[in-house]
């Protein structure tokens, strides 16, 4: 380490403390609303409900990514919230209102899209179903209309499931949440889709944000993403799609999806991180859609974490003074977002999200400068995390995908996310270390080393024998209580069973550094994991703390005098004039 | 405690006997202590003022005479206002009306904060309109005051701007298109001449809108209509407006509402509560105009209008300093959990900062989802039942609220307007007198229902008549009215109830259709509260499990348990019944038909999809409309807070409504109904309730002999009674509430729920100053930031001093772990680090036992097989093997930080001093 960055730590630091201590700015936030996604809904409400705390009213309403990229375009709201943009691939012809002004998308959250389903198994639930991509395609076309077809049994064995008809739910109104799934169908499983399309009469050529059901008897289609979880819970034999935050919300199990690699894994905060490295980020600043997605990458990525139904959310807010936004409305959704961007992400795991890395914090950031009317204090927070992630050091918003030091790409959910047992040390060589993959988009260095392990094919790529086997089958996901009892980290067993159930059963071997069982916070845990932390390199934080006890012990001894010595200055210079 | 209570009484006889007295000058001991099952609070600041001005203490004073000046018509007076304007307002509200004159009360006028208040009116003389119905109405709005010289808002003005009022974004009971709701000018003679006319010299009409002025002095004018409903405004809107544009007068001259004040928080355009940071003002006022029919047809503009702001009542409304909040980029300690908590968070997350100086984070959700996060990563949660099993191992439990599931209502009372020869037949009273004590009470809202189990059990499952839509007598023949296919008639309505009218003799006016209840789709311990009570209640439970009560009403069969465990005698025949019932309805071809359990383990309030309104085809055999199914009728609310929400709002759950316009056409929500119709039930919390000062229902017991509602005292008795569980701290609500001692039976006690394994010895110090401040401070009574809001009873001293116990237990942890200054105490003995430079966090800054640990590049040596990861952990005995990759805590050892940084301020501060001291 050199002297040079020691010493602008020592500054950045010092700034940061004080910054911290000031008392709270002027603050006449003027009250503003938005309106859009339900998919990411929990996740606005909590920055909301938080901001509020804090004395900023913020008005949210989730009535779906279509009606707030309308009220948006129509000037009826300060920001939208949506999971698509305006134009490309995933917009939809029926969506068809435009803003007049000039507008920037931000990433807000990530999330996973579940599928929540209804089923018993004898008086309890059902909660281990497991599903492959190529059954989630049939079922949400309506080729697969049994819960015990061949195609669903096949990921189940040994799992009675009832000879009943799927009772497939999906939203009724302009969702993004349903344009990413048809866009998913669409590029995974084109000839389904156009099955779809044929029957039900879309365009077997677009993904569409109001998902056709037309003469699909077994299909039902519910308002909101709270009509959908509603109707899930109620009615036996039902499966949804939305973001993991409802059925957590109200205790439900969803399906385990076979990813790429052949592993069944679910929408965790950890497995959507995983994911989300390969989501390809618009990066032509120039574009109204920069920052915008392209999942084509994540839905067939390898690496045996990954959640294949990862995506972000997006803020859609002006660049421009409009009829809606003027400068002090500005300065409130400079405040709101940067909040939402920076603390609002440390609760996003426990919601049911995952929270943004740290590059698309920092591109978020860049964004939200050019909303007209940002305050300095706002500002000078960007800067400020700006500042202390490439001094490193600092605790850059506390964001838990980050450690200060390492580049704002590198995302730490990636680096502790849980394997399954069965993924044995050459499953998962590939994926660690120097092969842990880096978030894409600004900031990125370019050189994502797990790329090289994504590139075969998405999606077709079938199971492999090892996921089949293994503790991964037996255990079974307990949808809450019980889950969190079989986990390691939830429970209270001795470390040492903890360890070593961890470890390759087969070898004995654990696959590298110390065994770390994964913090099960409540989530259907699949299989007792092991991980690994990436050590602290570079600036950690006893360096940074014994800089910072250094550098205000030098302030106890410099301060006062000359502070006494600038006052006593001014007065007399106050005297002199007098 | 006892002083708490005593004081809610002494404001509940306050309130009758200050009404006309003026603004008192010293701060309530208690108030907000007194919310209760009325809705409306009482406060020892009413204020009650008169059009005539007699009394009327100097700031509500408004001359009806030439010394009545108005602003911006250049000098002119209520003396030139048109003869037929103001002969027809004296003859409305003067003091010679019939009625003794219009008078308006306001039941609190100091200490605001974002609260309702009951702005109630009598003596205002019904003139009857063109339709036949009585036309008098008053439009209530919000006024900031008035810009001084200076160009700063003056704080000695004597009476608002009209330029200052909240008006024009059209109110709940607002039409958009009338030009009396808009800030219209129009026509307003008096207009000429005075600077509004400047604004716009080429109208030749005076047909233009009133300019709004913000407490920032920008001023918003829109110059191509009259209304500030649209987005052009940025200071409000028809969503966030407070403004009431037709308050109309009963039959009887009267009327009451409950109004929203806002403070600069909410209406940043009027500033109203002094704040350091902002222009603000600490007093606003309280506006209304009176109008009539008549006096529309001569002056029709907006309220604002000079000629109309002449009949004016305003009240100053004194507010509480707006209060300090932490630097909101101060990292947060973050908890989650019972949503039941939103409201008292809201008030207590500044105070703790001002007094505590850290951050809280609450973010609310499902308390079983808070429960099973609950770990070392997570170590503080919300909840109101405890953790089961093996996680519920090493929690330490802090009572910290007591709070209260209620069934709230906002249900406009027809029966109590007018007596008439029908009235006692359909309402049920005695005799007039009975009608006329009824209604001198309540107003024109009923505030007065009382429900036992089977009551709240017989509207969550569908079981009226009236509440089986979207089934058809077609699709459902069981739902026949009058109908004795099945065995006895399936009851119509709740009023035609005899059960719900031996409880309600006075019935519920025109709320005959009134839709089940609104409630939340979150699995909350509040909804699980519900069902404990309707399960522990004979005749609930009976009722869910098919058994009829004494009038041989039996559940909807698709809800039922078809146990019929308290009426075995009749199962054979009753279970026929049902049986038949269900073959006989034509059910959604979704439909899978199971019978129901209580309590259920899928949903807050179970919902049987039987039924549906089948899908309306086109003529080539297309859908047009979709079928409409259950859910659309009777949706689910994310939270009890929205549940409140859509109450005072008037807006049933109910997404029903074909928008055939919409692209595409798609069911819609159900408008908001509009006053003098309003009826709509719903289960949320008691500080939700009282938020909005919503009318509660009375709980009674199964014999309906005794009936209690949730008060800030009942709630206080019922945890009196709290028994033990098998989890030690953790007292649960009895099965038999005590009805005659007065406990409300739906009391929910809340825990902060701690992990105390690997507990950091920071957090625990934080935690346990938390709890400290939450049964303390955060037990005070009152509005302020800090205390315990309107809807939420003191801990009674069991509850407290286990608080204080866990207090304790959390200083001990606290202690016992010194936070390292400076090297790690550990250092990890086992694995290899390749990239270790010495910089392992010390291990008070972990959690215990995550530990440093290697980086795992996968190319370093691999320790021996099944090394245990305490050898690499050897901080904590009982630490856990979980991981988390973010504390919650900011990061920083804060004590160390904390002394050194103390310290350095010190110094800083002492500096000035120094130099002060040595010039004397």
């Amino acid at each position: 380490m050199t002297r040079s960055a020691r010493i602008a730590g020592i500054v950045a630091a010092l700034c940061l403390i004080f910054a911290g201590l000031a008392p709270a700015q002027a603050a006449n936030y003027i009250r503003i609303g938005g309106s859009g996604s339900s998919w990411a809904g929990n996740a606005l409400q909590d920055w909301v409900s938080r901001v509020g705390a804090q004395g900023v009213t913020v008005d949210y309403e989730s009535k779906g990514s279509s009606t707030g990229r309308k009220e948006f375009a129509d000037s009826m709201k300060q920001f939208a919230v949506s999971e698509i943009p305006y134009t490309g691939d995933t917009a939809d012809p029926k969506d068809n209102s435009r803003p007049n002004f000039k507008y920037g998308m931000l990433p807000v959250v990530a999330g996973g899209t579940a599928y929540m389903y209804n089923l018993r198994a004898g008086s309890g639930r059902l909660d281990t179903l497991k599903l492959s991509q190529k059954a989630i395609a049939k079922i949400f076309t309506g080729q697969v209309t049994k819960w015990n077809d061949k195609v669903i049994t096949a990921d189940n064995p040994g799992v009675a499931l009832p000879d009943a008809t799927i009772n497939v739910v999906v939203r009724s109104d302009g969702s993004g949440a349903t344009a990413q799934f048809t866009l998913w169908l669409l590029r995974q499983f084109p000839s389904d889709y156009a099955k779809l399309c044929q029957v039900t009469g879309c365009d077997p050529n677009s993904a569409t944000s109001f998902f056709p059901t037309k003469g699909l008897k077994n299909f039902v289609a519910q308002n909101g993403s709270q009509g959908v979880t509603t109707y899930t819970a109620n009615n036996l034999y039902t499966i949804n799609y939305d973001e993991y935050s409802y059925a957590r919300g109200i205790n439900f199990p969803v399906a385990q999806v076979k990813n790429a690699a052949g592993f069944y894994t679910l929408p965790t905060e950890h497995a959507v991180a995983v994911a989300l490295t390969q989501a390809r980020i618009n990066q032509n600043p120039k574009s109204e859609n920069y920052l915008s997605q392209d999942l084509s990458k994540v839905y067939g990525y390898l690496d045996p974490r990954s959640y294949p139904m990862s995506a972000y959310s997006y803020m859609i807010v002006p660049t421009e003074k409009t009829d809606a936004l003027n400068e002090a409305q500005g300065a409130t959704l400079g405040y709101f977002a940067n909040y939402a961007l920076c603390e609002g992400q440390r609760s996003m795991g426990q919601l049911g999200y995952s929270p943004l890395p740290m590059n698309l914090v920092l591109a978020a950031m860049d964004q939200l400068r050019k909303v007209p009317g940002v305050d300095k204090a706002t500002r000078a927070k960007m800067d400020q995390t700006a500042a202390s992630v490439s001094k490193g050091g600092t605790p850059a918003c506390n964001n838990p995908t980050f450690k200060p030091g390492d580049s704002p790409a590198l995302n730490q959910l990636v680096r502790s996310a849980p394997f399954d047992a069965a993924c044995a040390a050459a499953c998962r060589a590939p994926w660690t270390g120097e092969g842990a993959a880096e978030n894409q988009g600004p900031g990125s260095t370019g050189a994502n080393k797990g790329n090289k392990a994504a590139g075969a094919k998405p999606a077709v790529k079938q199971p492999t024998a090892t996921a089949q086997a293994g503790p991964a089958g037996a255990a079974g996901n307990g949808g809450g209580a019980a889950g969190a009892g079989q986990a390691p980290a939830a429970g209270t067993v001795g470390t040492t069973s903890g360890g070593t159930a961890g470890c390759d059963a087969d070898t004995g071997a654990c696959a590298d550094g110390a065994v770390v069982a994964a913090a099960g916070t409540g989530t259907q845990l699949l299989t007792p994991v092991s991980t690994t932390i990436a050590g602290s390199n570079g600036w950690g934080q006893t360096q940074l703390l014994l800089v910072v006890v250094g550098g205000l012990l030098l302030l106890l001894v410099l301060a006062p005098p000359l502070l006494a010595r600038e006052l006593e200055k001014r007065r007399a210079g106050r005297r002199n004039s007098a | 405690m006892a002083a708490a209570a005593t004081a809610a009484v002494v404001a509940g006889i306050m309130a009758v006997t200050t009404a006309g007295t003026g603004p008192a000058a010293a701060a309530p001991a208690a108030s907000g202590s007194d919310w209760g099952p009325q809705g409306s609070m009482a406060s020892d600041s009413a204020v009650t003022v008169r059009w005539d001005n007699q009394g009327n203490a100097p700031g509500s004073v408004v001359p009806r005479d030439e010394t009545g000046l108005l602003p911006h018509t250049d000098a002119k007076s209520y003396a030139d206002v048109n003869t037929r304007l103001r002969t027809a307002a004296e003859e409305t509200f003067g003091p010679d009306n019939g009625l003794g004159g219009l008078s308006l009360t306001v039941s609190q006028t100091q200490n605001l904060q974002n609260q309702a208040v009951t702005v109630s009116f009598n003596g205002a003389k019904p003139v009857t309109g063109s339709n036949g119905l009585n036309s008098t109405y008053l439009q209530v709005f919000q006024c900031w005051g008035a810009m001084g010289e200076d160009g700063k808002p003056d704080p000695k003005a004597a009476e608002p701007d009209p330029a200052t009022c909240q008006f024009g974004a059209v109110g709940p009971d607002g039409d958009i298109s009338t030009s009396q709701h808009q800030r219209s000018l129009r026509n307003d003679p008096l207009v000429k001449g005075g600077d509004w006319e400047q604004l716009a010299p080429e109208s030749t009409k005076m047909n233009l809108p009133a300019p709004f002025q913000s407490i920032g002095g920008e001023v918003t004018r829109i110059e191509d209509g009259f209304n500030l409903s649209e987005f052009r405004n940025p200071f409000f809107n028809a969503t966030t407006t407070n403004e009431h544009s037709r308050f109309l007068a009963s039959g009887q001259g009267d009327g009451s509402r409950s109004f929203e004040l806002q403070t600069g928080t909410e209406a940043s355009g009027l500033g109203c509560g002094l704040d350091p940071e902002a222009p603000s003002v600490e007093t606003c006022w309280l506006v209304a105009v009176p109008r009539t029919e008549a006096m529309d047809e001569v002056q029709s503009a907006g309220p604002l209008s000079p000629s109309l702001w002449a009949m004016r009542l305003q009240v100053p409304l004194h507010f509480q300093p707006t209060a300090a909040v932490c630097p909101s980029d101060d990292a947060a300690t973050l908890s989650s959990g019972s949503e039941a908590l939103t409201v008292a968070m809201k008030s207590w997350i500044p105070g703790i900062c001002a007094d505590r100086k850290f951050t809280l984070g609450f973010s609310p959700m499902a308390d079983l989802q808070a429960r099973q996060q609950l770990g070392p990563a997570d170590p503080l949660k919300f909840t109101t039942q405890p953790l089961e099993g093996d996680a519920g191992k090493d929690v330490l439990y802090a009572p910290v609220a007591l709070s209260g599931v209620v069934v709230a209502m906002t249900i406009d009372n027809v029966c109590t307007t007018r007596f008439t020869e029908y009235t006692l037949k359909d309402c049920g009273y005695a005799n007039e007198a009975a009608f006329e004590a009824d209604r001198e009470r309540s107003g024109s809202m009923v505030r007065n229902l009382k429900f036992n189990a089977r009551l709240l059990a017989k509207l969550l499952t569908q079981s009226y008549v009236v509440h089986s839509a979207p089934a058809s007598v077609e699709t459902a023949p069981f739902t026949s009215p009058g109908s004795t296919k099945y065995g006895v008639p399936m009851t119509f309505s709740l009023q035609s109830d005899p059960e719900f009218k031996r409880l309600n003799p006075t019935g519920l006016g025109s709320a005959a259709n009134m839709a089940p209840p609104v409630v939340e789709g979150l699995r909350s311990d509040a909804a699980a509260a519900v069902w404990d009570w309707i399960l522990a209640d004979d005749a609930g439970r009976a009722f869910l499990n098919g058994c009829p009560d004494e009038a041989g009403m039996v559940i909807n069969p698709f809800y039922s348990t078809r146990s019929y465990a308290e009426c075995p005698d009749q199962a054979k025949d009753l279970d026929a019944a049902a049986a038949a019932k269900i073959k006989d309805t034509k059910v959604p071809s979704t439909f899978n038909y199971a019978k129901a359990n209580y309590p259920s383990d899928s949903a807050a309030y179970p919902q049987a999809y039987w039924t549906e309104r089948a899908p309306v085809l086109r003529e080539d055999g297309s859908v047009d409309q979709p079928a409409l199914t259950v859910g659309d009728q009777y949706a689910r609310v994310a939270d009890m807070a929205a549940a409140a929400l859509n109450t005072v709002r008037a807006q049933p759950a109910s997404t029903s409504q074909w928008c055939a316009e919409c692209t595409p056409a798609a069911f819609k929500s159900v408008p908001r109904q509009g006053y003098g119709g309003r009826s709509v039930l719903s289960i949320t919390d008691a500080a939700s309730a009282a938020k909005f000062q919503l009318p509660t229902a009375q709980l009674c017991d199964t014999a309906g002999t005794a009936c209690v509602g949730a008060t800030a005292q009942s709630l206080r008795t019922a945890a009196a009674g709290f028994v033990k569980t098998e989890v030690a701290g953790v007292l649960q609500p009895a099965a038999k509430p005590d009805y005659r001692d007065g406990a409300y039976p739906l009391t929910l006690p809340v825990y902060g729920a701690v992990k105390t394994a690997g507990l950091a010895s920071a957090d625990a110090k934080t935690f346990a100053s938390l709890f400290d401040y939450l049964s303390t401070d955060g037990q005070e009574q009152g509005f302020r930031a800090g205390m315990l809001p309107p809807g939420y009873a003191p801990l009674t001293d069991g509850l407290q001093a286990s608080t204080v116990a866990a207090v304790k237990s959390l200083q001990a942890v606290a202690a016992a772990k010194p936070v390292p200054t400076d090297k790690p105490t550990a250092k990890p003995s086992a694995a290899p680090q390749p990239t270790d430079t010495g910089s392992t966090p010390p291990a008070g800054l972990l959690p215990a036992g995550s530990g440093p640990v290697p980086a795992g590049t996968g190319s370093g040596p691999a320790p021996p097989a099944g090394t245990p990861a305490a050898t690499t952990a050897p901080v904590e005995p009982q630490a856990l093997p979980g991981t988390p990759t973010a504390r919650t805590s900011g990061g920083w050892p804060p004590a160390t930080l904390a002394i050194v940084l103390g310290a350095a301020l010190a110094a800083i501060l002492a500096a000035p001093l120094l130099v002060r001291g040595k010039r004397r």
